[in-house]
């Protein structure tokens, strides 16, 4: 019984191993905050050092957030 | 830069307009000096938030593990990272994705894009929000039926830029034009001539209202009031359609708006209107700024 749980505990690691080995397919629908959340929160600098926050970004009559892949490149 | 062009119109809006990025806090910086950028850019180096925000892109990793040898592979990575070759340089960017908050955070809209290069323009997020923007150069149409207001999101497009046609249409007195829906008669819709450079998406129609019309007793979706129509399109970014196009100073789209309107007691037959748009070429900053050692 024990040698058996072990052997099952073993195939299911390899599974779990190659499945996340293995790359997905994207989803973005499933990616990011949805209509009608809120974001996470978070604590970073802007180009001058200042510190923002998910509460401070907030503007007058709303919000635009650009996620960019790089603004080096 | 594509977003500090447009900054303005957003500012005048009301709206604060904010990046997240991986680069490091000294990138962002060099970048802002190099281009005059004047919102709000953040760094998220070692891309712990854009983790958190759950938009890191795994396919560098992929990229870097599995190589790109695999067909499939291959097309994943340049649909999701680049066209070039894996480099150790893209792990850790995020998906390129726009939010829309509300005055509370709470997210009101948010767009993708399907492929790397593609970049929903500030004035094209800005149509479909109903800003007003500046002023654009419009085509303007009269019908016996409606007064037709033509123009484009943008004056100039970048490749892989996502963009609008707008179509303002104003039903005259007595006067309804058919809707989606109204399966009989001829709904009105765009017919864009083809063009191997732009890739139409679904147009993006007002809410219809049901008119009860008495000559043929039924009941059909029509618009009554003004309605407005959205036209996305996608500028395609693939470095074929930069080269077949290098040189070229503008783009011109043709089509036709096709519809059918008619009055409480008679109607007209289906009709077409003739229309384009002609909209300037730019490039796309993908430079890196120059360092002072450079």
């Amino acid at each position: 019984m024990k040698a058996t749980t072990t052997f099952l505990l073993a195939i299911g690691f390899l599974l779990s191993f190659s499945l996340f080995a293995q790359p997905e397919t994207i989803d973005l629908s499933t990616r990011g905050p949805q209509v009608g959340e809120t974001l996470p929160e978070f604590s970073l600098p802007d180009q001058n050092g200042d510190l923002w926050t998910q509460e401070s970004i907030l503007g007058e009559n709303g919000t635009m957030l650009v996620f960019l892949r790089s603004a080096d490149w | 830069m594509e977003l500090q062009r447009d900054v303005e119109a957003l500012r005048e809006a009301g709206i604060n307009l904010v990046t997240i990025s991986y680069d490091s806090q000294e990138a962002i910086k060099r970048f802002s000096d190099a281009f005059g950028i004047s919102f709000t850019m953040l760094s998220d180096e070692g891309s712990i938030v854009i983790e958190r925000f759950n938009l890191l892109n795994p396919v560098p990793q992929w990229g870097m593990e599995f190589g790109v040898d695999d067909p499939e592979m291959a097309e994943t990575f340049r649909t999701y990272v680049s066209v070039t070759r894996p480099n150790e340089l893209f792990v850790g960017i995020s998906f390129p994705g726009t939010f829309i908050l509300d005055t509370s955070g709470i997210v009101q809209e948010r767009h993708f894009e399907d492929f790397y290069i593609e970049r929903n323009t500030i004035a094209s997020v800005l149509l479909r929000r109903g800003e007003d923007l500046d002023p654009i150069e419009a085509m303007q149409v009269t019908t016996p039926q409606f007064n037709l207001t033509t123009y484009t999101s943008n004056t100039a497009l970048a490749f892989g830029n996502r963009f609008a046609l707008m179509f303002d249409i104003e039903p005259l007195e007595d006067m309804h034009v058919y809707a989606p829906g109204a399966d009989d008669y001829q709904v009105v819709s765009l017919n864009l001539d083809p063009n191997p450079y732009i890739q139409e998406m679904a147009m993006d129609y007002q809410e219809a209202v049901d008119y009860y019309f008495e000559p043929f007793d039924e009941t059909i979706p029509v618009y009554l009031q003004p309605f407005s129509l959205i036209q996305e399109l996608v500028f395609d970014g693939d470095p074929s359609t930069q080269q077949a196009l290098r040189g070229q100073e503008s783009i011109t789209l043709t089509g036709s708006l096709e519809y059918q309107a008619c009055s409480s007691t008679f109607c007209y037959p289906p009709a077409s209107i003739p229309l384009f748009w002609t909209m300037e070429l730019r490039d796309l900053v993908f430079r890196r700024p120059m360092t002072e050692e450079q």
